[in-house]
């Protein structure tokens, strides 16, 4: 009887206090944000993520259990589509290492052609346009030039705007928690390694559009190494003014082939083989050129995963005995090996032993 | 009085004294504070003791040692805790000590989600103790300035140097070789890092692009 009484007693006195215990674990759940929820392999409350990235398009994939692994392609799709053919204009920032860089970026569909525009907000302007596969970059002090892709660079992965890059078998695909990005709702999409020898890439799609709307490189420790962050985002019924007025204006024409300019004074005669890559790897492009700044000869490779690119030059050794390992430079790694005869430099965002080992691997072919 | 007192204490401290004075210093606390602040006021004058001793610093240690037991004494002390144990017991029927228990344990877990989250920013952090490169590039926009401090680079000449015997004029031709050294090499990397975007650029990453120079 007494053990009665003190329970009706709590229930009177106690549904307040339990909606402030509420509140606060709800806060402090808002308070670790994307990173915590998304870093919780088990997050509870996902019923049917698939369902919510791709809202529009298909309601196929109704009861899956939570956190299978969602097929990449069918993301990839649907995130090709919405950049691709959506009408918006936007801001973001992005921040590589300590540097942190707005921009101004719209995208529409002019008569059925596709018009995307970009702009630089601070320091020297850079404008790129892009109109079906060519696009053109507009610098301070530089002749305007026009190449042949599907992407402008440096915005995102060129995976996510061309349907011809396949990202292999190397990364696999998790979903993660739901969270709000500014005040849409948003899906996280993580692609994750399979091995150590890459980052990893987070996206937060928009679950009513499917744009991206934040992005990050992330170590396997769990370190953001660069971040794309939409700060504003209009999606617009037809394109937007700036899209509709560029589609009168005439681009440079881009060169025949992609092939960079090739001198004719060949310093450096021998191929060369890279002897370790991490699997997936392939080389996208060989060629030999001058670097623009020091107008010094190298042997050039590209290499792609699908996600990442890693530059190889190889030149003439500088003669010193500096050593160097690795630098970086915002989410890019520098890693330099004096070989015997010639100097290896390898860049890209992978991490720096990936680099390093790719650099001490190169030999004479 | 006070004069007085000070006249035998500065003759024993001049050794003028007799023995039995000696007593009164090691009996008595403020005698011997005085003759000991007496032998440090010589001491700096003779300039035997540069660094005058603070002649209370062991007091200060032993007053902040109490000062800290205390604390500590306060949580392991038996009788407290059992004080404490049965006021809660005492307590525990009524309203108010379930209502600070649960907001006790809420304020805990908000406590350790802000704890945790200021960790994972920590780590975050450190990416920014690795050597970085900055500077003003060319271009902004799409590539990360660039600009190389000496300090991100070692160089062989002083491991393997020549050491002190080979003289001042070649340590200084030497330091001015290495200084080149770091020059040009900072120049190739700066240029590497601007081929790298221009190439991305240039290069279409698709997977059947694939281009191989005869």
């Amino acid at each position: 009887m007494p053990a009665f009484l003190f329970i009706a007693k709590m229930k009177k006195g106690h549904p307040p206090l339990m909606r402030w215990i509420l509140a606060i674990i709800v806060l402090s759940c808002v308070a670790t944000g994307g990173y915590a929820t998304a870093a919780n392999d088990t997050a509870p409350e996902q019923t049917s993520p698939q369902t919510q990235t791709q809202a529009q398009s298909q309601t196929t994939t109704e009861n899956e259990p939570q956190l299978v692994e969602a097929n990449v392609d069918t993301i990839l799709a649907q995130v090709r589509k919405s950049l691709n053919s959506l009408n918006y204009e936007a801001a973001f920032i992005q921040v590589r290492g300590k540097f942190a860089e707005p921009f101004e970026w719209a995208h529409g569909l002019v008569e059925g052609n596709e018009i995307e525009y970009l702009r630089s907000q601070s320091g020297p302007n850079l404008e790129v346009v892009r109109k079906g596969d060519v696009v053109a970059y507009f610098e301070a002090e530089a002749e305007p030039y026009a190449v042949k892709s599907r992407a402008i660079q440096s915005i995102l992965p060129a995976l996510f705007f061309d349907q011809s890059i396949t990202l292999g078998d190397y990364y696999s695909i998790a979903v993660g928690g739901k969270s709000r990005i500014i005040d849409r709702g948003a899906q996280l999409i993580r692609i994750v390694a399979k091995d150590n020898f890459r980052f990893n890439y987070w996206l937060w799609l928009d679950i009513q559009s499917g744009l991206i709307l934040k992005s990050a490189l992330v170590s396997k420790q769990g370190e953001v190494l660069e971040q794309f962050q939409i700060t504003r985002l209009n999606l617009l019924p037809q394109a937007p003014a700036i899209a509709q007025k560029l589609s009168t204006t005439v681009l440079p024409v881009p060169p025949k082939s992609a092939k960079p300019i090739r001198t004719s004074n060949t310093v450096i005669k021998p191929k060369w083989k890279i002897n370790w890559l991490p699997q997936g790897f392939k080389v996208v492009s060989r060629n030999q050129h001058k670097l623009s700044l020091t107008r010094e000869v190298a042997d050039y490779i590209l290499l792609t995963d699908g996600l990442v690119e890693l530059s190889v030059f190889i030149q003439p050794p500088l003669g010193n005995k500096i050593k160097v390992g690795h630098l970086r430079s915002g989410s890019n790694v520098v890693a330099v090996y004096h070989g015997n005869g010639f100097d290896v430099s390898v860049v890209g965002k992978v991490p720096a032993q990936t680099a390093e080992r790719v650099a001490q691997s190169v030999s004479r072919g | 009085m006070q004069d007085d007192k000070k006249e035998w204490l500065s003759a024993l401290v001049d050794s003028q004294a007799d023995l039995k004075d000696l007593d009164q210093v090691v009996h008595c606390d403020d005698n011997k504070d005085t003759w000991l602040r007496y032998h440090l006021i010589g001491d700096v004058m003779r300039d035997d003791n540069a660094t005058p001793v603070d002649i209370n610093l062991v007091d200060s240690i032993e007053a902040a040692i109490a000062k800290e037991a205390t604390i500590v004494s306060l949580a392991a002390h038996r009788s407290w805790r059992e004080k404490l144990k049965d006021s809660v017991i005492v307590q525990k029927g009524s309203k108010f000590v379930g209502k600070s228990a649960q907001f006790a344990v809420a304020a805990s877990v908000a406590l350790v989600t802000v704890l945790s989250v200021q960790q994972y920013q920590d780590s975050a952090e450190e990416y920014a103790v690795l050597p970085v490169l900055q500077t003003v590039g060319p271009v902004a926009g799409t590539i990360a300035p660039v600009s190389l401090s000496s300090d991100n680079f070692s160089s062989d000449h002083f491991s393997s140097g020549k050491g002190p015997s080979s003289g001042n004029s070649n340590a200084v031709v030497d330091q001015r070789q290495i200084q080149l050294d770091i020059l040009r090499q900072q120049q190739r990397i700066k240029a590497i890092l601007f081929d790298h975007q221009q190439q991305l650029r240039k290069n279409t990453i698709t997977a059947d692009t694939e281009q191989e120079q005869p």
